[in-house]
């Protein structure tokens, strides 16, 4: 009952709280977090060029992208953590469920997430799926979200999920937005044009 | 009233004798937040702070610089390499690495993350400790409130909410235990029955030490030993494990006190200690003072220093634990020695409370050289206790049996959130032995009260015998969990 009241009282005073603001600089930022209806396992990043995203680490899938802001802190910073970061900013890309990659006839291979490398314009994101090491490495510039995959060898047929949204250089994404993909590197770029510029 | 008389005697004693150590407050630049969540120290001398807002600072020679950033409330850090360290997160603990030397981190490498966080706000992870072989341990705190993980993983029922906009997320798993991590990255339960584990600690031997908070099946804050496969006793880790349980709530409270391994040592709740952080042992090998081998112990709500001597007993760990020093300017959260034997103490008190108008920050606590006068031991016998001291003592007031006052009393192991003490005893002193050369004494007080019981006592009008210098501080706790080998 005291925990109850404590927290309804943190929550409270997070609400009246200034927000704190984690801002897009000239250089990738990323936040560690939980965001609501993506994960509690969050890499949250801020790119140079104006765009942020959110990867759930938790099935290694850049869930959504969005322009004109970060995160704000406010309620994570308050009291114990009285709630999740807000999203600062306006959508342009949310991608379908699951993961983009199916490695194997498997339409749920197991994902394990590895980590990441920042660069002061990259983000490199490193995971596997069906075991097959990849690399997705994160960047903004000329007005798009681009995405460039490089796998390790694998003798199994790979597809990518666009989400019906940018461009790919493996080839052409074709029912329910899978494209086959047969080399080992590749990009996905998404414009930010898709739902908010 | 007992508690609070207590309270203040501690208090005066302590303040009374500050001039052997001295508190100093760093300065921090104001654009830093530092709640201090962790401490370590590289090779080269650099401090590295981990903070509850996810920051990582490096501080050398009043020089602040941004180690890392973006973690997800990162309490506590463990230095492995020339540029590395690793770091616990609430979902994952984490290898953090400056691969190009430039003084700032740019690769976080997933080391565990088993453990399947949900976003609960008292899913804190803490840690990591390192042994010898390399094995890092680290703790997760439980929801610890009395009913079953499995059945409200979504927080339906719950007594505590969830975070605004929490979206369910896979049942989290290995609430309540203490785990380990190989270098070989296998992720392995190590120990269970915590509630809120906030400080973790290693003994020169791999022994493995954990301080827990007061509340459910803790009367009050402890200290405990956690070897592997013990249950320690809030059962909420035994929904997970090799003797699981569906329902762990449901299994009767004699059970699971059957099953429990009894703290080490307890922190008598008000009195000295509200909320335990870390244990740390004192390496510095006589560099701070004479407590080398023995147990410094943060203390968040209070904001003060508690030591522990432990000794093994019946097989068993169980000790004292002793005031040492308040005046922090909040919550101590966590420690670390440099190696001049100086203690850094980081602190935090944001969501939590304590003693002290700041909200954050990190002291640094240096000793003079002096030798304190202070009860440096307190060893079981079979029939009382021996108290040694850190200088002789003035012969007449040492041999004087009225200058030592005792009571024992205990507290519930039980559903509810924490415990009235119990049982409250006076303890009169038979008889008194001192040593000649003044440096101890025996008390002798008869049949004694195992099982958990606290022997409370309180050394009065004993000065140094050369100076007469009082006591530093004069009260110590002593929990008695087994009585010695017949």
């Amino acid at each position: 009952m005291k925990s109850a009241v404590l927290i309804l009282l943190l929550t409270a005073a997070a609400s009246a709280a200034p927000p704190v603001l984690l801002q897009p600089g000239e250089a990738v930022l990323v936040q560690r977090c939980l965001l609501p209806d993506i994960s509690s396992r969050v890499v949250a990043a801020s790119l140079p060029g104006g765009v942020s995203i959110a990867f759930d680490a938790a099935t290694c899938r850049l869930a959504t992208a969005w322009t004109g802001g970060f995160l704000d802190m406010k309620a994570t910073w308050t009291g114990r953590g009285a709630g999740p970061p807000v999203i600062i900013g306006s959508k342009f890309f949310t991608a379908p469920p699951g993961g983009p990659l199916r490695i194997g006839a498997s339409e749920n291979p197991p994902v394990k997430f590895l980590g990441y490398h920042t660069g002061k314009e990259k983000l490199e994101l490193r995971y596997e799926v069906a075991g097959v090491p990849v690399t997705e490495t994160l960047s903004s510039a000329n007005g798009s979200l681009t995405r460039r995959f490089q796998l390790a060898e694998t003798k199994e047929p790979v597809r990518f999920q666009t989400g019906h949204c940018g461009t790919l250089t493996a080839g052409q994404p074709g029912p329910g937005g899978w494209a086959p993909v047969t080399v080992r590197e590749f990009t996905h770029t998404i414009p930010l044009t898709a739902e908010a510029k | 009233m007992k508690t609070a008389a207590l309270l203040l005697l501690f208090c005066a004693a302590a303040s009374a004798a500050e001039d052997c150590y001295r508190i100093e407050t760093i300065a921090v630049p104001p654009h830093v937040s530092l709640e201090v969540g962790g401490l370590d120290f590289l090779p080269d001398g650099r401090l590295l702070i981990s903070t509850r807002r996810g920051e990582i600072w490096a501080l050398r020679d009043g020089q602040w610089k941004r180690w890392a950033t973006g973690l997800d409330e990162a309490m506590g850090l463990c230095v492995t390499g020339k540029n590395e360290a690793v770091v616990a997160q609430r979902p994952e603990l984490t290898r953090i690495r400056d691969s190009d030397g430039d003084g700032e981190a740019d690769t976080y490498e997933t080391l565990a993350d088993q453990w399947n966080y949900s976003g609960h706000i008292y899913e804190w992870t803490f840690g990591p400790v390192r042994d010898a072989a390399g094995n890092f341990y680290c703790t997760l705190a439980c929801w610890h409130f009395p009913k079953p993980p499995a059945k409200h993983a979504h927080y339906s029922g719950a007594e505590i909410g969830p975070p605004a906009g929490y979206v369910p997320n896979p049942a989290p798993q290995w609430r309540g235990w203490s785990f380990r991590v190989t270098p070989q990255g296998a992720f392995e339960p190590w120990a269970s029955g915590l509630r809120s584990p906030n400080g973790l600690g290693l003994s020169p031997d791999g022994d493995l030490f954990i301080t827990d908070n007061q509340g459910e099946y803790f009367g009050s804050c402890v200290m405990m030993h956690a070897p592997r496969g013990a249950f320690l006793g809030h059962p909420e880790g035994l929904a997970w494990g090799p003797d699981s349980s569906s329902d762990p709530f449901a299994v009767p409270l004699p059970d699971l006190d059957k099953r429990r391994m009894r703290p080490a040592v307890q922190f008598p709740y008000g009195i000295a200690g509200q909320s335990s952080s870390q244990p740390l042992m004192d390496a510095s090998a006589g560099k701070f003072g004479p407590f080398a081998g023995q147990w410094f112990i943060g203390e968040q709500t209070q904001s003060t220093l508690l030591r522990v001597a432990l000794e093994k007993v019946n097989g068993a760990w169980q000790g004292a634990v002793f005031p040492f020093m308040r005046g922090f300017q909040c919550g101590v959260n966590r420690l670390v020695f440099a190696a001049d034997g100086s203690l850094w103490a980081g602190q935090t008190q944001r969501g939590w409370g304590s003693v002290g108008a700041a909200q954050e920050g990190l002291q640094h606590v240096v000793w003079n050289g002096q030798t304190p006068f202070e009860i440096q031991t307190m060893k079981l016998t079979k029939t009382g206790f021996v108290l040694r001291f850190t200088q002789p003592a003035e012969a007449k007031a040492l041999a004087n049996p009225a200058n030592y006052a005792l009571h024992h009393f205990h507290y519930a192991y039980h559903r509810a959130y924490g415990s009235p003490l119990l049982g409250d005893t006076p303890t009169p002193v038979q008889a008194v032995k001192p040593a000649p050369d003044g440096r101890s004494v025996e008390l002798v007080l008869g049949d004694l009260a195992a099982g958990g019981e606290i022997y409370a006592l309180q050394v009065n009008n004993l000065t140094t015998a050369a100076g007469a210098k009082p006591l530093r501080n004069n009260a110590a706790y002593y929990t008695l969990n087994r009585l010695p080998a017949p």
